[in-house]
């Protein structure tokens, strides 16, 4: 069973756990088309780091090969609500 | 599977050996007429006739020397030394002997001999007739020692010890010939390289041999009572020692306990504890630990000797240490 | 009695500040208990004890800068009496040029601490500190259920779900930094360790495409079947073969000083970590080739976040004996590295991606990796150079051995 929730929370959510997964980063005015590797700096740890967390706090499971539907806002939001 | 005593049991195996190969006959003090001091060979003479049973005079360089030489010229003898004590005096025929002449003759001879042994105390028959001195022919490379500890490794591992094509000395324990136990009658000979593991366990190994055997068994069980789980392992052979069985037991429990009834100094169980000690040091949990005879001479009252001796309290409380459970 | 001193966590260091005592007088220390936080040009660093002891004074206050070398506090060893003058008085040593080394041999500790040799290899696969750990067994010795308990408490830690963010997080921030320019602080450490490397060391370079098919393949199959926060990276791959690497070609693993080569025993493998905002740090992973992959996942995602929230170990700065810089995913195609002195080696992987490849006669597209070795010619020549690409390529052709 999943959390009902709405764009805007799945949205907050992430940047959430950007912030904590990628310490210092920028999350505030961050173009939601834009890929978040080359925004924040982030290299294959933090990727997974943050996959983990995002699987553990919204439940949902993210196979490997599905890393890089997360790469952005817009999509990692879009992919979390279809799960 | 048939039930007998140990004595039995090798009974059995000199009268499998003496029908099967006209070269096998038996030698030593007393062994015909009087049936062997042990009662090891007793009917035999009767049965094979005084040829192939012979009573010796008591000369141990002598009926051993003669064995080596029968040996080296076709014969498979067998050569019952009374104990281990009294071997001492055939010690030259047998290191300088037995052990050397394939080597030094660059292989042209071989000496396919048995001597059999009794070994070790508890029968208060006193110093002289009580040590265990094992290790010392364990010491001596051109030779294989082994040791029967259960009723079915006394019925076949003489077979074994004919087949070979070296001399080969066998430990009888005093205390194991009225051993009563079980025996498969068709299994083929003991293989003289492997150890046995005599119970399986993850917790720590127990490593032993010969007459120490039952004591270790059953301070296993004691262990087992208190949560403990002992793995029992049986070294049978003395020489060459088998590694393998013992490391991998130590690395699966990341214990030992070695328990010989030799003394302490200089004993076989210091040999395996070094062996320990270079191959599997990484593996260790905690320190080896040796349970050994008090360095005396075996003394004759009763409850000296027994005082003397390793025991079942002492081997289960050495366990309880290693696994850190004595409280 | 002992002083403990400044010490050079790189070739680079020539001062640092003292920013916090984790000691005061009368403590008793163990041989590498953390004892202070030393803010160098890079970061903040928690410092090891290299003595046992109880902490008799504290000679410099915080947030003082000193030069490497200075006595910043003097330990006295069992049953020596308080007070005794520290003998000689030192003035404070040049700054040491020798890096890694430079720190002052260990006395005998007072009393090794009792770990079964069992439980001290299975701390080591675990990266768990059994001197920490409160043993169980005979005369309290740590053994090896000891360390499995404390390593499974350590996952299950590891494992929890995060905090709320109104919660703090698990560990408490690194002490506040001095007010300086890090940025330019960390650019000039990094220039001056690097000019010291072209200036001194005769770099040779050699290069392999590697290709990366069966370790990408094996990882793949590996991580689909573990749950998300067990799964391993390729880089994890590149470091484990690396590490076994060098252990078969020792001359590529160990320092140039003095004019001459040491080769190290144990493989402790630099790993680059690019801190966000400019500059570099390369911390080693202890004996990297004996880890499990799983193990050294762990340490490395360990390392990569203390050394962005500056929270390294100076055995970690100091102990390296060859280091690996990885481009990851978003980098450049291949990279020939600078060695780090006084180390002789440095071992490049650039990005990996598809690309063309001729396999079994065909055209193919394969991931692919340039794999590169920055060496220095004194230590080791372009034979062995290339033996110990070839071997990097062996093992990482069969990823189940790593």
């Amino acid at each position: 069973m999943t959390v009902a929730r709405t764009p805007d929370e799945v949205r907050a959510k992430i940047a959430d756990i950007l912030r904590r997964t990628v310490p210092g980063a920028q999350v505030e005015g961050l173009d939601p088309k834009a890929d978040l590797r080359d925004e924040l700096d982030m290299d294959s740890l933090d990727v997974l780091n943050f996959a983990t967390a995002l699987s553990h706090e919204l439940e949902v499971s993210v196979p490997e090969s599905d890393y890089s539907e997360l790469m952005t806002l817009e999509r990692c939001t879009a992919y979390v609500l279809s799960k | 599977m048939a039930t007998m005593t140990y004595r039995e049991a090798i009974r059995e195996a000199h009268r499998e050996a003496l029908s099967s190969d006209p070269r096998v006959f038996l030698m030593g003090e007393d062994v015909g007429r009087y049936g062997g001091v042990f009662a090891v060979s007793l009917g035999m003479a009767e049965e094979f006739g005084e040829e192939r049973i012979r009573d010796t005079p008591l000369s141990e360089v002598g009926f051993v020397g003669a064995g080596v030489g029968a040996a080296s010229a076709g014969m498979r003898p067998i050569v019952e030394v009374m104990t281990v004590n009294f071997s001492l005096l055939a010690m030259d025929q047998i290191v300088n002997g037995a052990a050397t002449l394939r080597h030094m003759s660059g292989g042209q001879l071989s000496v396919p001999l048995v001597i059999r042994m009794a070994t070790g105390a508890g029968k208060q028959v006193a110093a002289q007739h009580s040590h265990s001195f094992e290790n010392w022919y364990a010491h001596v490379p051109g030779l294989r020692v082994a040791a029967p500890a259960t009723v079915h490794d006394a019925r076949f591992m003489l077979k074994a010890a004919l087949a070979d094509p070296d001399p080969v000395i066998l430990f009888e324990h005093v205390l194991l010939y009225n051993m009563s136990g079980e025996v498969e009658e068709l299994a083929g000979p003991v293989d003289l390289r492997r150890a046995a593991i005599r119970r399986a366990g993850d917790d720590v190994s127990l490593i032993t041999y010969g007459g120490s055997l039952p004591k270790v068994l059953e301070a296993a069980e004691h262990l087992a009572s208190g949560g403990i789980d002992a793995e029992v392992v049986d070294l049978r052979a003395l020489r060459p020692l088998d590694l393998e069985t013992i490391l991998s037991s130590v690395r699966k429990t990341h214990r030992a306990v070695v328990v010989d009834e030799g003394w302490h100094t200089g004993s076989l169980a210091g040999e395996i504890s070094a062996r320990i000690a270079e191959d599997a040091l990484y593996d260790l949990d905690a320190p080896v630990e040796r349970i050994c005879s008090a360095e005396a001479p075996v003394p004759y009252p009763h409850h000296l000797e027994q005082a003397a001796l390793p025991k079942v309290d002492e081997i289960a409380a050495a366990a309880k240490r290693r696994v850190g459970s004595d409280g | 009695m002992a002083e403990f001193k400044m010490p050079s966590l790189g070739a680079d260091m020539e001062a640092g500040t003292l920013l916090e005592w984790k000691v005061a007088p009368g403590d008793i220390v163990k041989r590498g208990d953390i004892i202070a936080v030393v803010d160098t040009e890079k970061a903040a660093i928690e410092v090891e004890s290299f003595h046992a002891g109880v902490v008799d004074s504290l000679v410099v206050e915080q947030g003082t800068k000193v030069p490497v070398g200075t006595t910043l506090a003097v330990i006295r060893g069992e049953g020596e009496p308080a007070g005794a003058p520290a003998s000689p008085p030192q003035a404070a040593a040049p700054p040491s040029a020798n890096g890694p080394t430079s720190t002052p041999a260990p006395p005998a500790p007072l009393r090794r601490p009792r770990i079964s040799p069992a439980a001290r290899r299975r701390a080591r696969e675990l990266g768990v500190d059994a001197a920490q750990i409160t043993g169980s067994g005979e005369r309290n010795a740590v053994t090896l259920a000891d360390v499995e308990r404390a390593a499974s408490a350590r996952a299950a830690d590891a494992t929890k779900p995060s905090p709320a963010p109104e919660h703090p997080p698990p560990e408490a921030p690194p002490p506040e930094p001095p007010p300086v320019d890090r940025k330019a602080e960390v650019m000039r450490a990094m220039g001056a360790a690097m000019a010291k490397s072209k200036r001194e060391i005769p770099h040779y370079y050699l290069s392999n495409t590697i290709d990366l098919e069966p370790a990408i393949a094996f990882l793949a199959a590996e991580n689909a079947a573990r749950p998300i926060e067990r799964r391993i990276v390729p880089g994890v791959l590149l470091l484990k073969a690396t590490a076994l690497a060098l252990r078969a070609i020792p001359e590529l693993n160990g320092f140039f000083e003095g004019g001459t080569v040491r080769h190290a025993e144990a493989v402790h493998l630099g790993t680059a970590v690019s801190l966000r905002g400019g500059g570099i740090v390369a911390p080693a992973i202890h004996h990297a080739g004996e880890l499990p992959l799983e193990d050294l996942m762990w340490r490395l995602n360990d390392v990569v976040r203390r050394a962005r929230t500056r929270r390294l170990k100076s055995s970690e700065l100091s102990d390296s004996t060859a280091t690996v810089t990885s481009l990851g995913d978003r980098g450049s195609e291949a990279v020939y590295g600078v060695i780090y002195p006084p180390q002789v080696a440095l071992i490049g992987f650039g990005r990996i991606s598809e690309r063309p490849w001729v396999y079994a006669g065909q055209v193919v597209s394969r991931p692919l990796v340039v794999a590169s070795l920055s060496a220095d010619h004194r230590a080791s020549d372009g034979h062995r150079g290339a033996a110990f690409l070839r071997i990097l390529e062996d093992k990482l052709k069969e990823p189940e051995s790593l």
